[in-house]
């Protein structure tokens, strides 16, 4: 190319930017216009590398822009923001570039959409990569969609690696795409979160002839700060304290989901405009949070790291973590949501007791067991037609919930697969890949440590997050508490640390009677229990932790029981109230549970009767995964005495998994004439651990 | 770990692979009509290296490779499917469906050889791929067809399979599926199959017998059209030539005479030569068959002539080297003539 054509060239873009910002005087970032040339002139594969906020999207407009006036067909934008930013489409028009989205939540707009993509009068197509992993959706519609294809841009594209702190299945079939382009077809990759290894990685998978354009991932004005750990009370209060005077709106991450909706009952009970977002969250829900949170009507939303791919708020002006998370790049991505178009924002870190053993969880379950992928995909090899969740759940002792992520997993090795009618397995070969699961386990523990290097360490913190992103340009930032020198203690009341410590005990939970056995068989109504409470979660900062020690030494002390009948009495009371009290019984232990049913039907002032024998010793249930498994072993390990008083029961149980114990014990009593039950627990241990 | 693929943007080899695919292939393909076969073989500028062409406007199609106006803007079209294409590779390889080309290595090297410019561009096949690196025992045969012709089918599958070749059928009802099964059932012998769909392998690949033939390792089913596509008399013929081209020797069980698709088969494998064909003069066979052996198919009258038969034409095996668009020029004589030593 001429030095003439390069001028025109330049001169071409800057008039599409200048469009684009409705700005005469834009002039291009370092790197956009190298990204442009590439991908218009050359027609190469790019991954940019670039802090939020740096201006990707004008590179994939304005490429786009070029690549149309060219006689290319429409650009494909994979992306998991569920719809373009309203400005960013808006700039978009002023160049003449038309976006569509197609997404799971705008099903009715599709048609209309196929047709202006068949009359050729859409630009860019925005589509989820939730959508590309849809069988259906890739069989009947992609294919005349994507039909003229003349750009192929991946947003988020770290997601492809699966060595990367934030592999998303969904991105796997991407890559396989990406492997079966031929060149000649450009393609933009877009990230603010890779270090080296997942560039490399991403390089990998977008071919050798991949132009990496890299820019500084250093963050203005974002002031982080570190402090060292506390126990929960202590860091509920310190949040009380503090939300409300931090300028603006932010984000609490925690690191389970209880510990999100717990933060936002918190915040929301100390009269804070606070709300939950977690993977459990309806999709809805998850929808309104975002767009409170955008448009400034919550001061505070607790999230797990569900609320990341895809959220944009360039005015957020705080990012706290409850708890820390398990990588150094992790930990860059959230708290860099903070500020972005901002002179002056925060990234906290609070540090928890819990986290190690949490991070730990994530680290060791990230990968099936070898036996357990060979258990599933030898059953599913076996039977060869597709099996429901629950068959398979039925036949492998693996508990529902982490079965399913499983098969995820195995989904992504393309060892298994989803159908219409179940899962199945897939006809491609398969072994286990001990190897690549040995050595991403390996990186996880490496950047476990790096991360607790990153909270001890005296050196600047922002540079210490840049040099993990292999940014070569960092250096100190001259804001955080180690460039200042300004260390400090996480500083509460001790009049809002005790009113923490109370809400802590005061977050009873409430239990759902099940409605179905494992065979999703309904039990019958006159059959079930009412619903039930539990004082605390297993080992909490409340009495969770009493509970543990409790159960460890063989007593429960006057305190639980204190507590439980306060809470039956003054919080529950149920209506009709219970006229008499009776317990699960244990062969392995049977004074524990019995000594505090009496103890807490004592202190309502109730009788208390042995109702309920067990015939024979059953495993424990902890040992037993899953739902079919557990209801097999409890069904039949219990016996109800004859003559038992027909009133309404209160059924007492000190520690609750699966709620099967109770279910089985319930229905046995209804069917001996109790009016009702009322299950009760000291503490529930089910689902201890789920990161979103 | 998942297979291995020819196909893809790592190598040259894939490249071209990839070209071809786009050039000649149904899979998202609306409102552009791809070459067919003959189209791309005619152009040795496209079938030589097809790998060139990709990125190229139509007019440097025009001016570089010398391609009139209207195909180059064919071409163009039909490249500019890319990123469609990708995708639908990727479902189909997904759901154990590889594609194949001639550039592939798997892809059955006399195909090119034996049916010239009917050789099929773009294959699709599930299941172990080595299974078309060697020719194999071609049976056909009617759907409909009688006790005798069935254990004839039966017997002749289950000695190729003793005797280490795979059983190459059409994977319809009748004599087809008879033989595939008994190879199948072979399986301490090693046995297997390989069948040309005309119908839907989509479809077959939902049957449950035939995943788990498909898993353990003991058919590969292939077919040149597209994976979802519908059975029609035109794909049926279209089939039966990759049967003839595929096997070292194809038995006729049992045909009617002048009319239905193992006749008229036949007779065109016989006329065209696309590989040599065998056919059944014992109990069980059909109406046609002493026709064909007046048409040049040799006569099997018994397992033993059969088994020398098959010993005969493994040791003198059809030329191997991969047939690259330039050969196919020369059209090289094929060996048609089989001596029976009975
Ligand atoms: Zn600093």
């Amino acid at each position: 190319m001429s030095n003439q054509q390069a001028e025109n060239f330049a001169a071409e873009a800057q008039h599409c930017l200048q469009a684009l910002t409705a700005n005469q005087s834009s002039a291009f970032r370092p790197g956009q216009l190298e990204a442009i040339e590439q991908l218009v002139l050359r027609r190469k594969r790019v991954l940019l590398v670039q802090r939020t906020g740096w201006g990707k999207s004008a590179v994939y407009f304005i490429t786009t822009r070029l690549l149309r006036d060219r006689g290319a067909g429409p650009t494909l934008l994979v992306s998991p923001l569920l719809a373009l930013m309203r400005n960013q489409i808006e700039a978009a028009q002023r160049m003449g570039v038309r976006a569509a989205t197609i997404n799971s939540s705008n099903q009715e707009e599709w048609e209309g959409v196929y047709a202006e993509i068949a009359s050729d009068q859409i630009d860019v197509l925005l589509i989820s990569p939730e959508r590309l992993a849809d069988r259906g959706f890739r069989a009947e519609h992609l294919p005349s969609l994507a039909q003229r294809g003349g750009l192929l841009v991946v947003d988020e594209v770290h997601c492809i690696s699966d060595w990367g702190h934030d592999f998303r299945p969904d991105y796997r079939r991407i890559k396989g795409v990406l492997d079966l382009l031929p060149q000649g077809i450009p393609v933009l990759g877009c990230t603010a979160t890779a270090n080296n290894r997942v560039v490399d990685d991403v390089a990998e998978q977008l071919g050798t002839e991949l132009v990496p354009i890299r820019g500084p991932l250093g963050r203005d004005g974002l002031q982080l700060r570190v402090f060292a750990p506390a126990p929960q009370q202590k860091r509920l209060a310190w949040l009380a304290e503090t939300i409300p005077s931090l300028p603006g709106t932010g984000i609490v991450y925690c690191l389970t989901v209880r510990d999100a909706e717990r933060v936002a009952s918190w915040l929301t009970y100390r009269g804070i405009d606070a709300v939950a977002y977690t993977g459990d969250s309806h999709n809805d829900h998850r929808l309104e949070t975002e767009q409170q949170l955008l448009s400034n009507q919550k001061k505070v939303v607790a999230a797990t790291s569900a609320l990341g791919m895809g959220f944009d708020k360039p005015d957020l002006s705080f990012v706290i973590h409850y708890q820390a998370p398990g990588s150094p790049i992790a930990y860059y991505q959230q708290v860099g949501r903070a500020g972005r178009a901002l002179t002056e924002s925060w990234g906290i870190l609070l540090q928890g007791y819990e986290d190690a053993d949490i991070q730990n969880f994530f680290i060791d379950t990230a990968f099936p067991a070898a036996d357990q992928a060979h258990k599933i995909v030898g059953l599913l090899e076996q039977t060869v037609v597709p099996l429901k969740l629950s068959d398979i759940e039925r036949e492998v002792n693996i508990r529902h919930s982490r079965l399913e992520q499983l098969l995820k997993i195995l989904e992504v090795d393309s060892a298994v697969e989803r159908v219409d009618s179940g899962w199945q397995r897939t006809l491609q070969r398969w072994s286990y890949d001990s190897q690549r699961v040995e050595a991403v386990t390996a990186l996880r523990r490496e950047e476990q440590a790096q991360m607790a290097e990153y909270v001890s360490a005296d050196q600047c913190r922002m540079e210490l997050l840049r040099s993990h992103l292999d940014d070569s340009q960092a250096h100190p930032c001259g804001i955080c508490d180690n460039c200042l020198s300004d260390q400090r203690d996480l500083a509460a009341s001790t009049h809002t640390i005790q009113a923490a410590v109370d809400f802590l005990r005061g977050t009873e939970l409430t239990m759902e009677p099940r409605k179905q056995d494992p065979d999703r068989k309904k039990i019958p109504e006159e059959q079930r229990c009412e619903p039930g409470w539990v004082l605390a979660l297993w080992g909490d900062g409340g009495w969770g932790a009493i509970v543990q020690s409790g159960k460890a030494e063989g007593h429960f002390g006057d305190d639980l029981v204190g507590a439980s009948a306060d809470l039956i009495s003054e919080r529950w009371r149920p209506d009709p109230a219970p006229t008499w009290v009776t317990h699960v019984p244990s062969l392995r232990n049977p004074g524990l549970v019995k000594d505090l049913a009496r103890r807490i039907a004592q202190k309502l002032a109730l009788p208390w009767h042995d109702a309920v024998a067990k015939v024979h010793d059953t495993q424990p249930q902890k040992f037993m995964q899953n739902s079919a498994k557990q209801y097999a072993n409890i069904e039949g390990a219990f016996a109800v005495v004859p003559d038992v008083p027909t009133g309404p029961v209160l059924l007492v149980d000190d520690v609750v998994d699966s709620r099967w114990t109770l279910t089985v014990i319930a229905s046995q009593l209804r069917r001996a004439g109790v009016e009702l039950v009322y299950p009760f627990a000291l503490a529930d241990t089910a689902g201890r651990s789920s990161r979103d | 770990m998942t297979d291995d693929r020819g196909l893809g943007n790592r190598s040259e080899v894939g490249q071209d692979s990839l070209a071809a695919v786009l050039m000649t292939s149904k899979l998202a393909s609306d409102g552009v009509k791809p070459l067919a076969a003959s189209e791309y073989w005619k152009r040795p500028e496209l079938a030589n290296k097809p790998s060139e062409l990709l990125g190229a406007s139509s007019q440097v199609l025009c001016n570089v490779h010398g391609l009139a106006k209207e195909m180059a803007d064919r071409i163009n079209a039909l490249m500019d499917r890319s990123i469609a294409m990708a995708f639908e590779l990727d479902r189909l390889q997904h759901s154990g469906i590889h594609t194949l080309t001639p550039f592939d290595q798997h892809y059955p090297c006399q195909f090119r050889y034996r049916l010239r410019d009917k050789a099929p561009v773009v294959l699709h096949a599930a299941g172990p791929l080595e299974l078309l690196d060697r020719p194999g025992f071609g049976v056909v045969g009617s759907r409909d067809i009688g006790v005798e012709g069935a254990e004839v089918a039966k017997s002749a599958a289950r000695l190729a399979s003793r005797m280490g070749l795979p059983v190459v059928s059409g994977g319809a009802r009748g004599v087809d599926s008879l033989a595939m099964n008994a190879a199948v059932n072979e399986h301490r012998a090693g046995g297997s199959a390989v069948g040309y769909l005309a119908d839907s392998l989509e479809r077959q690949l939902k049957q449950p017998d035939t995943r788990r033939a498909i898993l353990d390792e003991q058919i590969l089913l292939c077919t040149p059209y597209r994976p979802d596509g519908r059975f029609t008399a035109g794909r049926a013929m279209g089939r039966n030539k990759l049967i003839y081209a595929g096997a070292l020797v194809t038995l006729v069980v049992a045909s009617d005479k002048d009319t239905g698709g193992t006749w008229s088969g036949a007779v065109e494998a016989l006329k065209h030569r696309y590989g040599p064909v065998a056919v059944w003069r014992g109990p069980g066979e059909g109406p046609g068959n002493e026709h064909l052996e007046h048409l040049g198919a040799t006569p099997v009258s018994s397992f033993e002539v059969l088994e020398t038969l098959l010993i005969d034409v493994q040791s003198d095996p059809i030329p191997t080297e991969t047939a690259t668009p330039l050969e196919a020029q020369s059209q090289l004589p094929l060996p048609l003539e089989i001596s029976v030593n009975s």
